[in-house]
Parts: C-alpha cells; sequence; structure tokens
C-alpha cells in the first residue's frame, strides 16, 4: 500500500528511515509477513514500529523486542559477510490484514544516499511511495531517474527537503533473454557530490570517481622487497613482456584461490596485496590488487577495472558516475595490445574475460586519468563450437561417439567443472549436461590442449535413445537439436531482447551405414535472416549418410517491435528440423 | 576500517620446518596421526589409493570428549582434530571450514582454541607452515540456536596438507557429540575416544560398519574427585581405518540413514549422593518424561484447558460425529494458524503466546491442536517421528534425538487417522510426505505403540485427453482434463497453484505442445489438483505417415534410474498410479496403419496396462502405471529399472495413419 523512504543528512551521517504498510489479502501472500531487513554491522539499526492491522486498521499484535533476532545475512557468493539481517512475523489468520513497520538506520560510511525502486517486490503490487531528502543546501547531489515522479520542495532553516512520490509504479516480469528488469524500472538513485567514504572524493566525473578509487587504493598494490626478490629470481630471466605477463598471471592462478570476506568498508576497499601473499586468497579486488603488485615488482603498468559481472549484466548508466559495478578486473596495456585479465579463477587462460564480464563498460582506475572503458567482446570465433557425431545401430539402440570442441560459454561451464567439482559432482553435472540434450553418457573424456587456449574437448560415448524410433514398420533417426534457442522464448514477447552473446556452431553428424541400409534423407534446407543464419546439408559418402550443419546468431539488443521476427526465424527452423527426419530402411 | 588488514599483517607465519621420517622400513606407507607432526609419506601421497578419484583426503580425524568440572557440575569438553591433504583444486572446499554451536536461552556451547595450519612442501626439501590468524575466525549466526565458527585455511594449493583443532565446550550433557566415521571423501583414519565419568551414564548406536579397535579401560592417570567421590574416568575409544567416501544416490532417503556413525544417547545421571536418575532406558520412560514435559505433555494439557474455555464455545460441534469434528477442528487450525517453518518436538511459546501469535513451529501446532481435540472429547494424542531428512529411527533403542518432529493420531468411530495440522492443502486425516519415515511412537500413557507412517492410498495422476488430427495443417486439436490427489496434488498445488503462465510453460516444454489455455476447474481446498487445457500439438509427417503420441508429452519420456546396479533402496516417498486415457478421432479419408501393442503386467511391483479400443472412427487408449510400493528395496533395483524402461518404450510409444488409397 505504502512504501516511504525518509532521508536526512546530519553531520555526515545518513538518516534513513523506511516505513511500510502492506495489505495482505490472502493465505498464499502471507509470506509477506515475515520480516528481514538488512544492514551493514557498522549501521545503527532501530526499529521504530512493527503493528499487525486488522481490516479496520486496529491494531491486533505489537512486535516486541524478543520477537525480533538478528543474523547474519545469507550470502551464496560470501564465504562471510558481516551484514546483518533482522528479523520478525506478523502473519494473521483473518483476511484481508495489514502489517505496517518502519525502522531507521544510521549510516556513516555510504556512497549512496537513494537506490529507490518504489515497485518493492517484483511480484507485488506497490500503490504509492515516496523518497524525501532533506539536506544542507550546500550538501550537494547527483541525481538519476527514470520515469516521471510527483516533485516537491521546500527551504527552510538551511535545510531543503526535496520529495519524489510515484502512484501504482509499473511491474515488469522477468523474462529470458531480456535486459534487467532494474534497467526500466521506475528509480531515482542519490549520491553525494563528495565522497567521504574512507577517503575523500567526488562524484562529478567518472574520472573523479575513479580518483577516489585510485585514493582508496593507494599504496595496497605492494609486495615486500623479499617477496620482490623471489619474484625476480623466478621470472627476471624474461625479456617479452607478454611472456612474463601471462607468466605471473600463471603464479597468480596456481598460488591463490577465490574466497570472499566482507567486512565493513570491505564492499569498495581491496584487502592488500600482502594479505594475498600470506592467505593465498581474497576475493576479486583483493586478487586484482595483487595481480597489480605482481605487474609493479616488474614495473609494468596496470589498471584496476570495476565491472558489473554477469553473463547479462544492467547496462552502467553512463551520465551517472557513481558505484554501479560489483566486480574487478585488471587491464594491462603492453606494446602490442591490451591484455584483460579476471584474476578470480585459475581455470581461465590469460587474457580471456568470458561471458561473465565481456562486451560491457568498465571503469578503468587511473590516477589522474580514470574512464569508461569497453570490454572486449567475445566474437563469432570466440564463441564458435564444433560437434561430431559418429553413429551406429546396435540392434534397436542408436549409439556412437561425440567428439566435441567448446567455446564461449559452454567451454566456460566445463572447464569449471573440471577444476572446482568433486569426482561425485562432476559425474553428476557431466550426466546432466549430455542427458539436457537427450543423450545418455556411456563415457567421457574432458581434454583440455592448453591452458592458453579457451577452448575445451570432449569426446563421448554417447547413447541416443531418444534421437531413434521404431514405429511399427518405421525406424526414424531425429538429429541431436541445435544450440538455437528456443523459439517460444521469443513467442508474444512483452520485453525487448538482449542477446549478450553470439552463437556459432558446425555440426555434423555421420551415420555408420555398414547393415546396407538404403537412406531416405530430407532435402538440403537453409535459412538467413538478419539475426542469423541456418544451413543443413545432407549427402551419402560411401552409403553413410554425412549431415553438416551450420548455424549463428548475433550478439545485439533487439527492440519489442522486432522480436516476432526472430520468433519466425527460429520457429521455421524448428518446425523445420522436426519434420526432417532420417529414414533408413532395408 | 578493514578488520582482517589490521590483523592479518603482523602475524605472517612461514616456518621452513623439516618433515618427521616415520617410514621405518623403504616400503611401507607411515603416517603421523599426531597433530603438528607430518610425516614425509603424506606429503608424497598423490591421489588417495583406493579411490584414486577423490579430490582430498582425510588422513585423520580424532576426537576426544571428556567431562571437564566446571562451577555448576561438568560441562562436555570435546577436542577435535583432522588432518587432511588436498589432492586438487576441486579439493579446496575442504580447506573451509564450518564448526557449528549451539545456542538455547542463557546456556550455549563454545567453541575455543582453534588452531589450523596449512603444510606445502618447499622446493629445498622442507616445508612451509602457515598458521591462520585468529582474526580470521569469523562467527556467523545461522538461526535462533545454531551459530558457526568459520574460517578458511591460508596458502592452500594443491599438494597441501591442513589439519586443524578446536575445543567445544558444551553445557548440555544430553549433546555428547556423535561421531561420524565417513565422509564425502575418503578417511584413513579415525578415531573417536570418550572418556566416561560415573554421573552419567550413555548408550550408543552404530550404523554401518565395523570397528577396527574398540578399547574400554579405566583410565590409568591420577583419580579425579567430585563432591568427595574419587573416581577414574572410563575410557572407550573406538577406531576405524581406510573407509570409503559416501556416495550420494538419487531416491534416498537422507545422507544420514547411511553413512557410518555412531549415535550417544544420555541415559542415567549418577548424583554423588548416591541417587540415581534414569534420563531414558527404556520406550514407557521416554513416553512417561514426555508426558510431564512442560513443553510436551503439559503444554497439550494447557493447550486442552485454554481450547475449553477460548475456543470451543465459539465453534459448533453439535449433532457432528467425532470424524466431523476431527475434520472441523483440525482445519480450523491450518486455516487459523501458520507454521513457522522450525521443524520441533517441543513448544517454544506458551499456550497464549502461540494462541496471539497465530504461527508456531511444528510442535507447537500440533500439541495445541490435540490439546483442541481432546477439549472437544476426542482420543488424540501425538506421535513423535524423524522426518525423511532428519534420518531413520531404530525401534530397538530409546534415543530421543532420533526423533525431530510430531505429528498426531486420532481414534475415530472408523478407526485412526494420522495428521499434521501444519500443512493446510491436506485434507485433515493426511500427514504430508515429508513425515513418511518409518514409523512413529505414540505417546500415549497406556503402552509403548508404533504407527507405521506412509500413506495407505496411492496419489493419483489422471489425465483425460482428447486429440482432433488434422494431416493438412499437420496439427492436432486437443483437449485435456487431468486431475490429481493426495501427494501428487499437494505437489501440483506447492509448484504451481493458479499460475496458468508457469503451468503452460511447463506443460509446452519446448515446440511440440502448444497450450492455448489452461482453466482450474472444481478446485477444492484439500490436495486434489484439477486443470484443464485446450491447445494444438505438431503431428509429425514422416514418409507420407502420420505420427501420433497418444498420450502427448506427458508420460516420462527418460528412465530416472540410470545406474546398473544399487545399494540403497529405491524410495519414491508414496505409491502413485498415473492413468492416461487418450480418445483420438480418426480423420475422414485417413486409416490406422500401425498401433502399438497391448501390455498387460501385473505383479506385486507394479501394474502396467496399455490397451487400445479401435473403430473406424476413432481410437481410445487406455494406459495404467501403477507403482504399488513406495520402498523398493535394492534386491528389487533391476526388475524396477526395467519396467521403467518398458513403461518409457511403451507410453511414449506412436500410431501411424496414413491416406486411405
Amino acid at each position: 500500500m505504502e512504501y516511504n523512504i525518509d532521508l536526512q543528512i546530519d553531520k555526515q551521517s545518513l538518516i534513513e528511515t523506511k516505513s511500510f504498510l502492506i495489505k495482505i489479502g490472502n493465505k498464499e501472500s502471507n509470506w509477506l509477513g515475515d520480516v528481514s531487513i538488512h544492514h551493514q554491522a557498522t549501521d545503527k539499526f532501530r526499529l521504530l514500529e512493527a503493528v499487525l492491522l486488522d481490516h479496520r486498521l486496529n491494531v491486533v499484535r505489537k512486535i516486541k523486542a524478543k520477537d525480533v533476532y538478528t543474523k547474519n545475512a545469507d550470502s551464496r557468493s560470501t564465504f562471510f559477510d558481516d551484514h546483518l539481517e533482522d528479523k520478525f512475523s506478523l502473519r494473521h489468520n483473518q483476511f484481508p490484514y495489514y502489517i505496517k513497520y518502519s525502522y531507521r538506520i544510521i549510516k556513516r560510511d555510504f556512497l549512496f544516499l537513494a537506490y529507490w525502486i518504489p515497485q518493492y517486490y517484483s511480484n507485488v503490487s506497490t500503490i504509492s511511495s515516496s523518497l524525501s531528502l532533506t539536506r544542507p543546501m550546500d550538501y550537494e547531489i547527483h541525481l538519476d531517474s527514470i520515469g516521471e515522479f510527483t516533485y516537491s520542495s521546500t527551504r527552510a532553516a538551511g535545510l531543503i527537503t526535496e520529495k519524489w512520490s510515484i502512484k501504482q509504479p509499473k511491474k515488469i516480469g522477468k523474462a529470458d533473454f531480456s535486459p534487467p528488469a532494474t534497467e526500466s524500472l521506475q528509480q531515482i538513485s542519490i549520491v553525494p557530490s563528495d565522497i567521504n567514504y574512507g577517503v575523500k572524493g567526488s562524484h562529478a566525473s567518472w574520472e573523479d570517481f575513479g580518483e577516489w578509487v585510485a585514493n582508496l587504493n593507494s599504496g595496497l598494490d605492494l609486495l615486500p622487497e623479499e617477496e620482490i626478490a623471489t619474484l625476480k629470481k623466478k621470472f627476471g630471466h624474461i625479456e617479452d613482456q607478454d611472456t612474463l605477463i601471462k607468466k605471473l598471471y600463471h603464479h597468480l592462478q596456481d598460488n591463490t584461490r577465490y574466497i570472499n570476506v566482507s567486512l565493513d568498508i570491505g564492499g569498495m576497499k581491496p584487502h592488500p596485496a600482502e594479505y594475498v601473499l600470506i592467505n593465498k586468497y581474497g576475493d576479486c579486488k583483493a586478487l586484482t590488487i595483487y595481480m597489480k603488485a605482481l605487474l609493479n615488482a616488474f614495473g609494468i603498468p596496470s589498471f584496476y577495472t570495476l565491472v558489473e559481472s554477469g553473463s547479462n549484466p544492467k547496462s552502467i548508466r553512463e551520465n551517472f558516475p557513481s558505484q554501479q559495478f560489483d566486480h574487478v578486473i585488471l587491464c594491462v596495456p603492453t606494446k602490442s595490445d591490451t591484455i584483460w585479465l579476471e584474476n578470480t579463477v585459475s581455470y581461465l587462460p590469460y587474457n580471456y574475460l568470458g561471458s561473465f564480464t565481456q562486451n560491457r563498460k568498465a571503469l578503468l582506475v587511473n590516477k589522474g586519468g580514470s574512464q569508461l572503458v569497453k570490454t572486449p567482446a567475445l566474437t563469432h570465433t570466440d564463441v564458435h563450437q564444433t560437434n561430431t557425431y559418429h553413429l551406429t545401430f546396435e540392434g534397436d539402440r542408436l549409439t556412437g561417439t561425440l567428439y566435441s570442441k567448446l567455446k564461449g560459454e559452454d567451454y566456460e561451464k566445463i572447464a569449471y567443472v573440471e577444476t572446482n567439482l568433486s569426482s561425485q559432482e562432476k559425474k553428476k553435472y557431466c550426466h546432466k549436461y549430455f542427458n539436457n540434450q537427450g543423450f545418455e553418457l556411456i563415457d567421457l573424456t574432458i581434454h583440455q590442449n592448453s591452458r592458453s587456449l579457451p577452448e575445451v574437448e570432449l569426446t563421448a560415448q554417447i547413447d541416443l535413445p531418444k534421437h531413434l524410433r521404431q514405429v511399427g514398420p518405421l525406424r526414424i533417426i531425429s538429429l541431436p537439436a541445435s544450440t538455437m534457442p528456443a523459439s517460444e522464448v521469443f513467442k508474444d514477447r512483452t520485453r525487448p531482447v538482449r542477446l549478450m552473446m553470439p552463437i556459432d556452431a558446425h555440426d555434423k553428424v555421420i551415420i555408420d551405414s555398414s547393415q546396407n541400409w538404403t537412406w531416405k534423407l530430407p532435402e538440403n534446407f537453409s535459412l538467413i535472416s538478419e539475426f542469423g543464419t541456418y544451413q543443413i546439408t545432407y549427402e551419402l559418402v560411401n552409403n553413410s549418410p554425412v549431415i553438416n550443419r551450420r548455424i549463428s546468431l548475433g550478439s545485439r539488443d533487439i527492440p519489442i517491435e522486432n522480436t516476432a521476427e526472430l520468433y519466425t526465424f527460429l520457429l521455421e527452423i524448428e518446425t523445420y528440423e522436426s519434420s526432417a527426419p532420417i529414414i533408413p530402411t532395408h | 576500517m578493514n578488520r582482517v588488514l589490521r590483523s592479518s599483517l603482523p602475524i605472517r607465519l612461514l616456518l621452513g620446518l623439516f618433515f618427521i621420517a616415520l617410514a621405518d622400513s623403504s616400503t611401507a606407507q607411515r603416517y603421523s596421526q599426531e597433530f603438528g607432526v607430518i610425516a614425509k609419506d603424506e606429503f608424497d601421497l598423490e591421489v588417495s589409493a583406493d579411490d584414486p578419484e577423490a579430490e582430498a583426503l582425510i588422513l585423520f580425524d580424532v576426537g576426544d570428549s571428556y567431562f571437564l568440572e566446571g562451577n555448576t557440575g561438568f560441562d562436555i569438553q570435546f577436542t577435535h582434530s583432522k588432518r587432511l591433504k588436498i589432492f586438487t583444486t576441486a579439493g579446496f572446499d575442504y580447506a573451509e571450514i564450518e564448526i557449528p554451536y549451539y545456542v538455547e536461552g542463557n546456556q550455549r556451547e563454545r567453541i575455543e582454541e582453534i588452531e589450523a595450519f596449512t603444510y606445502n612442501p618447499l622446493e629445498n626439501g622442507t616445508m612451509e607452515r602457515i598458521s591462520l590468524n585468529q582474526q580470521d575466525i569469523f562467527d556467523e549466526v545461522k538461526n535462533k540456536y545454531y551459530r558457526v565458527k568459520k574460517f578458511a585455511f591460508p596458502g592452500v594449493k594443491a599438494g597441501s596438507i591442513i589439519e586443524y583443532r578446536y575445543k567445544l565446550i558444551s553445557p548440555f550433557k544430553f549433546n555428547l557429540p556423535d561421531w561420524a566415521f565417513q565422509s564425502t571423501i575418503p578417511t584413513l583414519f579415525s578415531k573417536y575416544t570418550v572418556r566416561m565419568v560415573p554421573f552419567y551414564e550413555y548408550i550408543y548406536l552404530m550404523q554401518g560398519g565395523k570397528f577396527d579397535s574398540h578399547k574400554s579401560y579405566t583410565s590409568s592417570e591420577l583419580p579425579r574427585y567430585f563432591a568427595h567421590v574419587k573416581y577414574n574416568d572410563f575410557v572407550h575409544e573406538f577406531t576405524m581405518e581406510n573407509i570409503p567416501a559416501f556416495k550420494d544416490e538419487t531416491f534416498i532417503s537422507s545422507t544420514d540413514d547411511y553413512i557410518i556413525k555412531m549415535d550417544f544417547q544420555l541415559t542415567q545421571v549418577n548424583n554423588p549422593n548416591g541417587l540415581k536418575t534414569e534420563i531414558i532406558t527404556t520406550w514407557p520412560k521416554l513416553i512417561e518424561e514426555l508426558n510431564d514435559h512442560e513443553n510436551f505433555g503439559k503444554y497439550i494439557k494447557k493447550a486442552q484447558k485454554f481450547s475449553e474455555k477460548t475456543i470451543l464455545p465459539s465453534l459448533d460441534l453439535s449433532n457432528k460425529t467425532q470424524t466431523e469434528m476431527a475434520s472441523l477442528l483440525i482445519d480450523y487450525i491450518k486455516n487459523d494458524f501458520s507454521w513457522d517453518r522450525y521443524y520441533a518436538k517441543y513448544a517454544n511459546q506458551s499456550v497464549k503466546e502461540f494462541y496471539a501469535a497465530k504461527q508456531g513451529n511444528a510442535a507447537e501446532i500440533n500439541l495445541f491442536t490435540i490439546g483442541l481435540l481432546k477439549a472437544a472429547g476426542l482420543k488424540a494424542k501425538p506421535v513423535l517421528i524423524s522426518t525423511r531428512d532428519h534420518g531413520k529411527i531404530t525401534m530397538d533403542y530409546p534415543f530421543s534425538h532420533f526423533f525431530n518432529y510430531v505429528v498426531i493420531i486420532v481414534e475415530l468411530e472408523a478407526g485412526t487417522i494420522l495428521t499434521d495440522a501444519t500443512e493446510p492443502l491436506l485434507t485433515f486425516d493426511r500427514l504430508p510426505p515429508f513425515c513418511f519415515n518409518d514409523n512413529g511412537l505414540i505417546i500415549d500413557e497406556a503402552g509403548v505403540g508404533w504407527v507405521g507412517l506412509e500413506s495407505p492410498k496411492a496419489s493419483l495422476n489422471n489425465y483425460t485427453i482428447s486429440q482432433k488430427p488434422n494431416p493438412d495443417s499437420l496439427k492436432s486439436n486437443i483437449l485435456v482434463s487431468s486431475q490429481m490427489t493426495e501427494f501428487e496434488g499437494l505437489k501440483m498445488h506447492k509448484k504451481y497453484g493458479t499460475d496458468d503462465k508457469l503451468l503452460t510453460k511447463s506443460l509446452e516444454k519446448g515446440e511440440y505442445l502448444d497450450v492455448h489455455k489452461v482453466s482450474f476447474p472444481g478446485r477444492s481446498q484439500n490436495s486434489q489438483y484439477s486443470f484443464a487445457f485446450t491447445g494444438a500439438c505438431q503431428l509429425e509427417r514422416v514418409d507420407g505417415k502420420f505420427l501420433i503420441s497418444p498420450f502427448l508429452n506427458l508420460p516420462i519420456d527418460e528412465n530416472p534410474l540410470k545406474y546398473p546396479s544399487r545399494t540403497y533402496p529405491v524410495d519414491f516417498t508414496y505409491k502413485t498410479t498415473d492413468h492416461y486415457q487418450s480418445i483420438i478421432e480418426i480423420p475422414e479419408g485417413y486409416q490406422v496403419t500401425y498401433l502399438p501393442s497391448n501390455q498387460n503386467i501385473d505383479d506385486h511391483l507394479m501394474t502396467i496396462k496399455y490397451n487400445i479400443i479401435s473403430t473406424d472412427k476413432s481410437l481410445t487408449v487406455d494406459g495404467k502405471i501403477e507403482y504399488k510400493k513406495a520402498v523398493y528395496g535394492s534386491g528389487e533395483y533391476l526388475r524396477i529399472k526395467n519396467r521403467l524402461d518398458t513403461i518409457v518404450k511403451t507410453f511414449n510409444d506412436q500410431i501411424v495413419l496414413e491416406k486411405r488409397d
């Protein structure tokens, strides 16, 4: 019903008061009565009010101190996080009922004053929401907004109070292959012009924000002299700079592991290089600082680079210099190229960002010259994979060998599994991986030719129970599905489409014909659209069917009005594939 | 400021140590079991000899429980030390340690003296030892009762040896630490020593495996004194060696049911003044104690009184049969009170607090319900159970910690029912599937009674399909109506509710089926779940013939049992029956040229029926799969696997239509 935020600046502290009035209409919505409030351990938190109201807004129950318990916030990606979660429950048995609660958090350290998305729950409507900010007249802010809001402001006693409000902000549901909903939900973000968090700085420009990061990190990227001497003894003989960078990167990969411990300002400030040197672990910031320190030891400049991670990240709002990132990588300009280093994993090659950070804006932190840059995008060549099937009949089974050379995201997943999962987990994953393609895995060999190549080779013995059917007298072989996304995802789209990476594959299927089958093969088929291409050819070589299928789909943003064309393109391919069986007869 | 940063810098500890040579012959491998002493053979180990795929190996795992005299009596001091060899990067997970401890009110367990070291070989033949910085040990609150101390070993690489030890001081004599000999990686040596004092007596239960050594003796240390009683500890040592890794399999109730471990139960407290207090030596005594327990038996009595005064006057129970009364009262609780998702066998809130909060743990809900049922004159009793994820109980041993949950048994005119008032989607006389775990103990003053928890009724999935194939459009128009009952219905309610989009997505699973409209006719409060949909499915044309799947894409299309053999039972939780009926209209001018063969298999394991009745204008295909057991023994595995192969093949077979000449 109501979701209001009141912010006040008081002597460099931010006093944030949030209040909620939530109507719970039926038992299925009772989960809304379980309240969880997150805050940092260093914040001062106070629950101001929490009451349950009946449908006439009479108070039924009040939350007492003993009803609230505090625990560490759950986090999948963090080994330990000192963020806290205050939890209480207000549930009732007569519907509708209301819960009303408010709390205050006083923050000393903050980068954002507000990151307000009035549509609070993704799946529950908000009726009314407001944000107000009271600050001294000389306290400058930067603001960024998406959508229209009702605005008012008042000035009194040297303070300015601004208020934004909105009724029934729009809800945006989840959709596959769409930009994150937070790119288009109505919202207001506010940062102070001047940063006073760890060290002083400014949000005036990306250069200024980068300068603040550089100052926060100052002095952390240094190793003890004794360690530098050891490194020089080990790597000092390498003259070629590219080779040296690569060797140092491998040194990082072979001697450290990723563990995220997030404490206090730990959200932004890295552990120093020496922390990683001792513990041999760290989070992305610490490991990147350590990598930077390794390069520093040899006088090689490199740049700490903030980036939003994930295969489908939220785009950076370029007109709003601020902390919009959740990950750090390292950029190393060399004479011949620019090298990008992902420092948290041991299984990816040198100078390979992969699906996690490719093709997006990032903030390159350079004292005196920070700037937004774009990370290199995975190209069709980078993701091109080949699958070669040699299939044969064994009685009424279709069985054979699949040799795959994987690149791109599939390569990354297999490389992760190979390095990080136990033998039991690995078996489970691989069976599932092949199962999803309709195969039963009998035996598998995973082979990586070189740690420098972003590709992996799989040789699998497989059964294909779903690809051979005996329907009465008819024996029907259907081809393994292509790696094109399913058309249904793009049907009747209400959200635009974002394809972050291209898809590119060549499948070759050879079916053994030692039993003198006569073959009925489908016609060759090809389809070309602005989105990509599909081509399949059939031929008989020594009476063995040889099928070659090539697919390609580009990476791009597609506005809603064009998504129907993509749907049609993919549907045509699927319709063709489902009606193009291979029929052996005697 | 960064606390880790501040603390970590001063205590960098890299020591050059020499290996301790323990090998007394050139071939024998010798491993040290002394904390801090590393044998060369331990570094030379490159894989686990018996399990070369293992990513890590437990070199030793040693526990020692000791009764420590404190100001208010004894505490248990549990000392645990463990050493592992990490073979690959996949083994790094074992270098992140969590030590749980329990907090209840003012009493709490404490973790003390954590020490942890990583040992890495150096190129000059020595090794480095890296110690854990105490500031890198974190204390995390998991929930109201459990906390963990957690830390990550520093300096870990493939090839590292890591070891740690700590002390857990516990005031909870009921919780003498149990011991798991087996882990998800192999263990070379596991030893648990329990040093008993004459004031507490325990029994233990061993699950799986056999001790390689079991010694019991009186400690030869100097005598101890407590309340003028002179005594020596009586020591039990339990040792196992070369324990293989536990391999998980699908369709098992809980890992805890199969892992090699020993559990302890306090049975008697012997006061120094000679007074003996038997804690639990028999089931009758356990029952008696529960009946007298403030948060169990007495809670029921209070709930009964409270219900008589507060609830019953507002309910009309006149002219109702016992069954009708039970239904009304149990549904009243289900509708008016919410479960907070905590499993429990004891109440935490008072009766009044629970009634005011309208929410509580499972014990509060069910014990309160028993009170309400008794207030109405019904014979209702609590039944202690162990939920599926909590492991199996053993009826031979009266261990209270076997149980983690309480449900209700009610005697009615038509017989007894088992119920759990936490689950509003089930009818008043059903337990939810997580309770189906062998037997429950009836807490009845009259004597010891057990009740089987498995539901006698099978859950039904029923699909009625009508198909009108149109060879010109290569589509079949379809109409499907489905009913799921019992636990299959509950599963659907929880998974999809009335979210037609979610259900459509699940039904379509690809391009074969195009769902036009989903409806939910005739939904009721109980676990029955009905839905219907209209749509179209693809009509496959192959070589001039048209192929029809009678049951669309609804039956299972692959066998979930993959392995050639199995050591554990196959536990499907409850019995199910799947019934499909499809009426297929034969289009004008077309004829059927192939029909799948009928199948009729019926024995004590399963029924598989598949029959087709054909006329010129239509086909009626009827299929039934009945799983006659919820749990199949490992000896029945191959037969069940073969049956599932038959089901996959038969129920996905297709019918062929051809144009008449």
